[in-house]
């Protein structure tokens, strides 16, 4: 019986991670066709491959994220950004994750979310959700995600909201 | 067994071989619907003659002449005119490509209305080919290489440094 629990348990917990990923793929997939947005789409095969080409002299910064990065998922437009930012929020299960940064600035609203061991600071998903009243951005990372690495990053990253990442790392 | 039941099993062989389709093809077909297409065709005996000394003078010349040598051939087509291209058709074949269990869509990159998709076939750890599809503003173009190499041979690290370092000495 305790067996059947434990297994009903991890079922559980294997579907709704499964849910959650899905809900972020479903957001994107549905506009990711549109042509007013802007898509950038990095395969986990691509990342394993970056790996595996990088040599010791890609110890850069950079080069280091990337090696342990998994996936990247990046959604942006600059066309009815209030709207999506609420339909990403409704959408997303964001309770499932740890909110880093939650900032709202007049029209500008921006969560920084992720999932994983956030007490050493290196997370398994970080979730970026920036929404103003035209511009919205998505930006999904998948993999080892050092938050220290990533803060160090912030500046080099040319995305909305990026300069948040500055204080997410020890 | 006698010859008759070999020369039906090659003959059943060659036929699921022919079944099985030919996406990449598809795509170049679609392009060449219309007259406003240039293609080219470079097979693998011109790509040898590129001698090392044309680009010894650039640092990695090692590693590009790697890379080089690894091209088993390459054919590319840009039609000039995307607007008598058939987008949806190519778009669905693209699903097809990589829907496939043949190919992977590495990336996807779509920005200031350029769309670029690559997809890349590995078979055992070894890249066989590479597609790359380009819509730009008023183009449609189709690359595809056919390469035979382990991507643990390439070291992008060094290919990263030393492009780095050209940039900066100019």
């Amino acid at each position: 019986m305790k067996k059947i629990f434990v297994l009903a348990i991890a079922f559980f917990a294997v579907v709704s991670m499964q849910a959650q990923n899905d809900a972020i793929s479903k957001f994107y997939h549905q506009y990711e066709s549109d042509t007013s947005f802007s898509v950038v789409y990095v395969s986990p095969k691509m990342f394993k491959m970056v790996s595996k080409v990088a040599g010791e002299e890609f110890e850069s910064e950079m080069g280091d994220f990337v090696k342990d990065l998994r996936g990247l998922k990046v959604l942006s437009t600059k066309k009815g950004g209030a709207a999506l930012y609420k339909d990403a929020m409704r959408r997303i299960p964001t309770s499932t994750y740890d909110e880093l940064v939650k900032v709202r600035d007049g029209a500008q609203n921006v969560r920084i979310l992720s999932k994983g061991d956030e007490a050493g600071n290196l997370v398994d998903e970080l979730l970026i959700l920036v929404g103003e009243k035209q511009d919205f951005t998505l930006v999904s990372f998948v993999g080892r995600i050092d938050l220290n690495k990533l803060s160090k990053l912030a500046k080099k990253i040319d995305i909305k909201g990026a300069e948040h990442l500055e204080n997410i790392g020890n | 067994m006698s010859f008759r039941n070999i020369l039906m099993l090659s003959g059943i062989v060659f036929l699921l071989a022919s079944c099985q389709p030919n996406h990449v093809g598809a795509l170049f077909s679609e392009v060449k619907k219309n007259d406003n297409y240039m293609g080219v065709t470079v097979p693998k005996w011109m790509i040898r003659t590129v001698d090392k000394k044309f680009i010894t003078k650039h640092a990695g010349a090692e590693e590009a002449m790697k890379a080089i040598q690894s091209i088993q051939g390459l054919r590319a087509v840009v039609n000039m005119d995307k607007t008598k291209i058939d987008i949806n058709k190519i778009k669905s074949i693209m699903s097809k490509l990589s829907n496939s269990k043949r190919y992977d869509e590495m990336l996807k990159f779509r920005a200031d209305g350029n769309d670029i998709h690559v997809f890349v076939r590995e078979k055992r750890e070894r890249v066989k080919q590479i597609i790359f599809v380009t819509e730009l503003k008023k183009e449609y173009a189709i690359l595809e290489l056919k390469t035979d190499i382990n991507v643990k041979d390439l070291d992008l690290g060094k290919i990263v440094k030393n492009v780095e370092d050209e940039v900066a000495k100019d």
